[in-house]
């Protein structure tokens, strides 16, 4: 009933708002008309976006941008970039104020989508995508547009790119053939223990004291992955994904506590282990936190692995940087959850003016090749040379540094499958993703996003819980039989019964309503 | 003007709140450009404390938005470690208050009664120093004196023999190494604001005690001190009424943000911070700092009332 | 009351009995030297790390004496070129007329309040007191600023929001307190009206109050990114340490997402981390630190007071 009653507002309100648009456009016309060469009617789209770092020649790349896209589908852009940081503090106070823009970077990471789209920031775009960007609607899979739905509604548009995570460990190859250590061997998490030992008894006899494994804050998800209920893998809540059948004694539990299982007992278990045999440096829980030191360690053969969420073709590049071999075992196939879709979206503001025309600003960021390969590379001749058909160089007789418009993260705005791509990337890099993307594993509850508001007082004091206790335990700084039995205690003590109970709830209704 | 001068105001004045008014009407313009700017700096904006009972919506605005009661204020009280960031919180600030009062006053007077006036110049800039570096630099510095593998202390230590020390896991070092780093970074700035406030007594008191004879141990104690007290009051109000409060640098980057060392340093903007993280609710944001101002509030208003038993003069209000 | 007994003129150094015996001094100098030390050699390590090569740093961690010396870290940030010069034009102005402005208006508001015999007094400090311990919160401040006032991605949003800072009104106005009553009345009785009292009398008498408030205040605004990071969004308008703390925070940023990436920058690859952070912390304090002598002439004692006797 409630549904029902929802879903006829939410038809209302978009037959309103188109009303309200024809009306719009009618009335701006006379306005901005004279603004236009051509005399047809051109918007003005305000668009904040996050990228990283703000390019010298930006300015020079909007001009070309704005003349197509007048000419194309009547819309100008006024570009607000900040570098990403920035963007960090500053976009959220700009939303809650209430200043006016079209369209904005969000993600789970920056300017947080579901927390914006529970403030009612976002447009709901849902009957509006099939019809002003029906070529981005079709081309991205249903799992991903399921997955940033929430209750039942689209608020941004992702950038499909690599669908879901995959977990594993890069490897210094070199080495490990100096070692004739054999990696193929290595299926799980136990399996690794060996070739720790290996890397610490020939580099010690080598004189060299080389950290076997780093990166352990992250490893736990990808010893024994899970579906996150919550969005937040740390968050206590999980589901069991079938096809990597672990968690066989809770896996019929719609929900359960990761954090109570037998397999994070035994992966706590472990890494005590390499703890003791020293395979983790003196400090295993800060020595990630300097990511330059670990880097720069990774490349001077003082640290022999670590564990990475792998994309596509970054091995390739990081031993290129490295400057030695690098390989990469995986953990896990590819697991898409609802969170994955969440790594970049362009969303629409609830106070736009006009949604239908920066919807379709949108649909040609992610299917026109001209303007996804110019936001992204910048101007052909000035910053790349076009190499083949899909490929550009970006060198330009100089430096990278030098040139006035390079993005390392193009996905952000928008499907990189709609950009060209930089000759560093294997040729078939685009196989690569559509390999991986087929291997990868749908979780079961796929496009449930939990809302906490109800459990917002647990979620907060249980945050500081789990930052208190795993980053020890998971490092094997402590001993687990001792610590964890503790960490639940204190779990229990801040309401992790009323997190489950919710989640529980809110997924029975979710199931009920599909 | 002369006359109205004389008797210039008084709120025990009998007339009229009009002719109050055109009395103190020249002080009051005096006032004027600051009582704008706190109008529409501090008050206008004061509107924000009512997310403190709300939940916040873009669409709908501060005042649009939906009541909640008291939700937002329930994750401060809810943990099971309410009493550990209560008590890090207030023992720490109380500490601070204290070593900085006592530390601050003897390096102003010590510094004032060097024999080379330019030498205690030097120090006293040099003394700022510290509170120049950010709290981000300074944790840098911090682990390269304690981290584990490459650490100055450990290194020290396995010179002379003994077992190296996971400072970053032992939460028993923290208020030692939290205190002086506090002291170490901010002591200067109190030190400058005592400093000013001795070049302000006037010689004449000086050479009168000498006249009459009194050591230097009697001076300091008879007229350095007394004349000093006004200030050392106000600062440490104002200092109570932030004891709520801790610096986020000092308790958040120093120790890295290290779990096993929460018990001795999470606080309440630790505490609020990692909170909030996750659900950016700025209703809850709010109710925290309200919380913490009516905390702040209450203790001021208790000191106040104190100091004005005592030392009707030097009292705030 | 023997402390008032009038006393022949006697200039203050020459009164070799009030001075402390050498013994105490000596103690006294080693004591503030040792505190010298410890306030010191971070600076100055900081200073030689941000000369030193990012590899030697990596070798040998932070130390004073670096295997390779390095200029990277500053050519990264003087690669910005003019954006660093406007941006530091930027930052200079903000500090001075913030200052000034600041200055100007505490000064004034300040001796109000201290006078016991102003009508609204109790009133007004009040109303600031409690400025000083209720704020607004970041959502309602930013919708005053930007929506009311107006003041997004202007310069003023950089000086007016922090320009009353209660915490100095009432440092200040104790200062101001310790002029007698009595100095104030005679000019009075002189015909001073109350802006020519507080500019000619009590303004030269709290010197030192005024440079010690002023000093603070300008290590406030030279110091501050905050407001640049809030309300500044087009980037060639930021002050200098917004600049170089987004340019840091890049950087950083850049390494720290390599990890899980699709491409892995050839900059972030020998980009100055450790150098960059350092370099940052002298481009910002040493202009500052340059100008901390300035306001201190006004610090040493006896120099002002003398006019206390009218």
């Amino acid at each position: 009933m409630k549904n029902i009653s929802k879903r006829a507002a939410a038809l209302a309100m978009t037959a309103a708002m188109t009303a309200g648009l024809l009306t719009g456009c009618g009335g701006a016309g006379s306005a901005s008309g004279s603004a236009a060469s051509g005399g047809d009617d051109v918007t003005t789209l305000t668009w904040y976006m996050s990228i990283n770092p703000v390019a010298a020649d930006t300015e020079k790349v909007i001009a070309k941008l704005n003349e197509y896209t007048r000419e194309k589908i009547g819309v100008e852009i006024d570009y607000k970039v900040i570098a990403n940081p920035d963007y960090k503090e500053k976009m959220p106070n700009l939303i809650n104020a209430g200043e006016y823009f079209d369209i904005c970077f969000t993600s789970n990471w920056t300017t947080d989508y579901l927390q914006f789209t529970g403030k009612d920031a976002f447009m709901d775009i849902t009957e509006l995508l099939p019809q002003y960007a029906k070529e981005t609607y079709e081309f991205i899979p249903e799992a991903v547009w399921d997955a940033v739905k929430v209750n039942g509604s689209i608020y941004g548009v992702p950038s499909y790119k690599e669908m879901g995570w995959q977990g594993g460990i890069v490897y210094n190859s070199d080495m490990a053939e100096a070692y004739g250590i054999d990696m193929s061997t290595v299926k799980t998490l136990e399996d690794y223990t060996k070739v720790l030992e290996v890397v610490a008894e020939k580099s010690k006899a080598e004189g060299k004291n080389v950290v076997g494994v780093s990166g352990l804050t992250n490893a736990w998800p990808m010893a024994a992955p899970y579906e996150s209920l919550t969005g937040n893998p740390k968050l206590p809540a999980a589901a069991a994904v079938p096809e990597f059948g672990n968690f066989q004694d809770v896996a019929s539990q719609t929900v359960f506590n990761q954090y109570a299982s037998e397999e994070y007992m035994n992966y706590c278990q472990t890494v005590r282990g390499w703890n003791k045999a020293g395979y983790l440096g003196g400090d295993p829980v800060n020595y990630d936190s300097d990511i330059a030191n670990r880097d720069n360690d990774f490349n001077n053969g003082a640290l022999f692995s670590y564990f990475i969420q792998y994309a596509p073709g970054t091995s390739e590049s990081m031993s290129a940087s490295s400057g030695h071999g690098v390989g990469f075992v995986a953990l896990m196939d590819p697991l898409f959850e609802t969170r994955s879709a969440m790594g970049g979206l362009l969303a629409i503001s609830s106070a736009s003016e006009h949604p239908d025309k920066a919807l379709e600003f949108i649909n040609l960021l992610n299917t026109d090749e001209y303007v996804g390969t110019l936001i992204r590379h910048g101007i052909e001749g000035e910053h790349y040379t076009a190499v083949g058909d899909n490929q550009v160089d970006k060198t330009m007789g100089g430096t990278l540094t030098d040139n006035g418009y390079d993005y390392t993260y193009g996905w952000q705005f928008g499907t990189p499958f709609n950009q060209k791509w930089d000759i560093s990337y294997p040729d078939n890099i685009e196989q690569l993703f559509q390999e991986y993307n087929d291997s990868a594993v749908i979780s079961p509850n796929n496009g449930f996003t939990f809302d906490a508001v109800p459990v917002e007082t647990q979620v907060a004091a249980l945050t500081n819980v789990i930052s208190e206790y795993t980053p020890s335990l998971e490092t094997g700084s402590v001993d687990p039989a001792e610590y964890i039995p503790k960490f639940l205690e204190a779990m229990q003590a801040n309401g992790v019964d009323d997190l489950m109970k919710e989640v529980e709830n809110q997924l029975t209704t979710f199931k009920s309503a599909k | 003007m002369k006359q109205s001068a004389k008797y210039a105001g008084g709120a025990y004045n009998k007339a009229g709140f009009l002719k109050t008014f055109k009395k103190n009407l020249p002080l009051t313009l005096m006032a004027l450009p600051a009582l704008i700017v706190m109008f529409l700096f501090r008050y206008l904006p004061m509107s924000g404390l009512l997310l403190a009972f709300k939940r916040f919506s873009v669409r709908k605005g501060i005042f649009g938005s939906d009541w909640v009661g008291l939700n937002n204020f329930q994750f401060l009280f809810q943990t099971s470690d309410a009493w550990v960031i209560t008590r890090n919180t207030i023992c720490y600030n109380v500490l601070f208050i204290l070593m900085d009062l006592i530390l601050a006053v003897a390096m102003a007077i010590g510094l004032s009664e060097l024999l080379r006036k330019r030498r205690a110049k030097v120090y006293q800039t040099i003394f700022m120093a510290p509170y120049f570096l950010s709290w981000v630099v300074v944790s840098f510095m911090a682990f390269s004196l304690f981290s584990v593998d490459d650490g100055l202390f450990n290194h020290l230590l396995a010179y002379f023999g003994f077992q190296g020390v996971d400072w970053y896991s032992e939460p028993g070092k923290w208020p030692f190494i939290l205190t002086f780093f506090q002291i170490w970074k901010t002591i200067g700035y109190s030190t400058v604001m005592y400093i000013s406030s001795l070049t302000g007594i006037s010689n004449d008191y000086y050479e009168a005690a000498i006249i009459d004879g009194a050591t230097k141990w009697q001076q300091i104690k008879r007229i350095t001190l007394p004349c000093l007290k006004p200030m050392m009051i106000v600062l440490t109000i104002l200092a109570i009424g932030r004891i709520f409060y801790a610096d986020f640098g000092l308790f958040f980057q120093l120790p890295r943000n290290s779990g096993p060392l929460y018990p001795a340093t999470q606080v309440i903007d630790t505490y609020v911070y990692r909170a909030l993280k996750e659900t950016g609710n700025v209703g809850m944001a709010a109710a925290a700092s309200l919380y913490q101002s009516i905390v702040g509030f209450v203790m001021v208003v208790g000191a106040n009332l104190v100091v004005r038993r005592i030392e009707p003069d030097s009292a705030l209000f | 009351m023997k402390l008032f007994k009038k006393v022949p003129e006697m200039p203050s150094d020459d009164l070799s009995i009030n001075r402390i015996s050498q013994k105490t001094n000596a103690v006294l100098n080693v004591v503030f030297l040792l505190w010298s030390l410890a306030c010191v050699l971070p600076l100055a390590l900081v200073v030689v790390v941000s000369f030193s090569s990012e590899q030697s740093i990596f070798q040998n961690g932070y130390s004073f004496f670096p295997s390779e010396w390095s200029l990277d870290a500053y050519r990264f940030f003087f690669k910005l070129g003019d954006q660093l010069i406007r941006s530091y034009g930027i930052t200079i102005f903000v500090t001075v007329v913030g200052t000034l402005f600041s200055l100007a208006i505490t000064a004034m508001f300040a001796y109000v309040l201290s006078r016991s015999d102003y009508a609204y007094n109790r009133l007004f400090t009040l109303l600031m007191l409690f400025t000083m311990l209720f704020n607004g919160g970041i959502v309602a401040t930013y919708m005053v600023n930007t929506q009311m006032l107006g003041l997004g991605d202007s310069v003023w949003a950089l000086i007016l929001p922090m320009s009353l800072n209660a915490f100095y009104v009432i440092v200040l106005r104790t200062f101001y307190k310790s002029i007698p009553l009595e100095i104030i009345e005679a000019a009075r009785i002189d015909g001073a009206g109350e802006f020519k009292t507080f500019f000619s009398i009590v303004l030269p008498l709290s010197k030192p109050g005024l440079a010690t408030i002023g000093m603070f205040t300008t290590i406030a605004y030279w110091n501050d990114w905050f407001l640049g990071m809030l309300y500044i969004v087009d980037q060639k308008k930021y002050p200098v340490q917004t600049l170089l703390w987004s340019m840091q925070n890049s950087l950083e940023f850049m390494k720290q997402s390599s990890a899980n990436a699709l491409e892995y920058a050839e900059m972030a690859a020998n980009a100055p981390t450790d150098s960059g952070r350092m370099a940052l912390t002298v481009l910002v304090v040493l202009p500052i630190l340059l100008a901390y002598p300035f306001f201190q002439k006004y610090f040493v004692k006896g120099l002002t007071v003398g006019g206390v006797k009218g």
